[in-house]
């Protein structure tokens, strides 16, 4: 089936089975910053991206629901030269090893700190829910959400946002 | 096989789709996990205007597609706002609650379904619409009996009844916070002068569905809430029927029932 979305910024047209859900759509368009972490069944949030700036688990959103919406997936946020800041302060504070959840837990921290740069051990910890990391053992994750969230009160008050 | 996706605009599009065969998709959480046993057409019912949240005197009027998220942010009112609030809390993690719909949480009717056992201590309605007919309010009790009402067709809106000083327990037992439960039980009463009136017992994740436990809900009944009474429906949960999980043996279930029903109507009674 037809329709038009916009994904990282971009206006696309796509044409897929009416079956696929987004995680299908996205990896076939090239776009593989989305993970499948577990069997489709919501339990991972590898597949997490942004859908209108909130986080969605693509495998579980049916690919035509996207359809006059904005997606935002890990290729938006940034480029290994210049990285964005939550990508910057997950590699400084040692929150990425295998990197598999990242993606995911980057544009959930995203989301989080959009709306509130200044959140508080429980409201990341809700942020981050629905996120898995097999690695890390979760405790650099929230450093490096609280100083990605340190550096955005910082750049807010140098009236660099 | 997915064989197409419907997107309609308005009600009566989507009624005339369910009519001829095709299967609502709402949050999709419940349908996508298993897309690979699909076969047929689906209907989106997100477009359709159905997620409205409207307060009145009496009532918390709820739209069916109002997702778990928008149930924990709006501004609900009475004890019934916060045991809505409390329960949806505890399904699933927040990337999930962002997409969960209240009508696919009743419909979608497997044993860890958490939003039925609130309803039936809420004594909620269900309004379901169909294609040709009037619409119609069945209690949540008698939808959960038998064949599901919104065959064919849809819940549209979720009523739950405000009622001055009623009062609510709740208590879920689960491996993490956002685990599927072993045991949930709920319990509502209207406490009149030291004695529980209109008690509903509802236990959840030892069926195929939540129910109410009639008998419980009977022996407190006009009665003072007090350590015998308590230890009563203690016991009388030891004969409730618990079904297979794979979580858990129903021996050890069992007892946790047991003690999670003595929890719920105390708190319900204020005592803890
Ligand atoms: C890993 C995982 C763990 C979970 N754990 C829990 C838990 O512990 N407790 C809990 O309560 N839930 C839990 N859930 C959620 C639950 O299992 C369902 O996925 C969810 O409630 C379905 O809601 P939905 O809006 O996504 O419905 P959908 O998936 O869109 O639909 C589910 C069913 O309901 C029907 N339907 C949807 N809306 C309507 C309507 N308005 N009228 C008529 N029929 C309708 C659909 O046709 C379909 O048959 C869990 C889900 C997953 C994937
Ligand atoms: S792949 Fe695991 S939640 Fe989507
Ligand atoms: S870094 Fe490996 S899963 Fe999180």
């Amino acid at each position: 089936m037809k329709f038009t979305t916009t994904i990282n910024g971009v206006i696309r047209d796509i044409d897929c089975e009416p079956g696929m859900n987004l995680y299908e759509l996205l990896r076939s368009l090239g776009i593989k910053g989305v993970k499948q972490g577990c069997d489709t069944e919501g339990t991972c949030g590898a597949c997490t991206v942004l859908i209108d700036g909130e986080p969605a688990l693509s495998c579980l959103t049916p690919a035509p629901r996207v359809a006059g919406h904005e997606v935002t997936t890990i290729e938006a946020l940034g480029t290994p030269e210049n990285p964005h800041l939550l990508q910057r302060e997950f590699v400084d504070a040692g929150a990425i090893q295998c990197g598999f959840c990242s993606p995911g837990m980057i544009l959930a921290s995203k989301a989080l700190l959009d709306r509130n740069n200044n959140p508080t051990h429980a409201e990341i910890a809700e942020a981050l829910s629905n996120n898995l990391c097999r690695c890390t053992g979760y405790v650099k994750i929230f450093d490096a959400v609280k100083n990605a969230a340190a550096a955005m009160r910082k750049e807010a008050a140098n009236g660099k946002n | 096989m997915i064989r197409a996706y419907h997107q309609p605009k308005g009600i009566d599009e989507a009624l005339s789709l369910l009519k001829n065969g095709a299967q609502a998709v709402a949050g999709a959480t419940g349908l996508y996990s298993n897309r690979k046993k699909l076969d047929g057409e689906l209907v989106d019912i997100t477009g359709l205007g159905l997620d409205g949240i409207e307060v009145t005197k009496g009532e918390i009027r709820l739209g069916a597609c109002v997702t778990l998220t928008k149930l924990l942010e709006a501004d609900l009112p009475g004890n019934e706002g916060a045991f809505l609030k409390l329960v949806a809390r505890h399904i699933t993690a927040h990337t999930m609650r962002n997409a969960i719909t209240l009508g696919g949480n009743i419909a979608h009717t497997v044993f860890w379904a958490d939003m039925p056992v609130a309803l039936l201590a809420l004594d909620a309605k269900l309004v379901i619409a169909r294609a040709g007919e009037a619409e119609k309010t069945v209690a949540i009790a008698d939808a959960l009996q038998g064949a599901a009402p919104w065959k064919g067709g849809l819940i549209v809106k979720i009523i739950v009844p405000i009622v001055q000083g009623r009062t609510f327990g709740y208590e879920r037992l689960s491996k993490t916070k956002n685990d599927y439960a072993f045991v949930t039980a709920a319990a509502s009463m209207k406490l009149t002068d030291g004695k529980a009136k209109d008690v509903r017992v509802v236990l959840g994740a030892i069926q195929p569905k939540p129910f109410r436990a009639s008998d419980i809900e009977a022996a407190l009944e006009g009665k003072a809430v007090d350590a015998d009474a308590l230890a009563g429906a203690a016991k009388s949960a030891l004969d409730l029927p618990i079904a297979p999980n794979f979580r858990a043996s129903a021996d050890y279930r069992r007892d946790v029932t047991s003690a999670l029903v003595r929890r719920a109507v105390a708190q319900a009674a204020g005592q803890e």
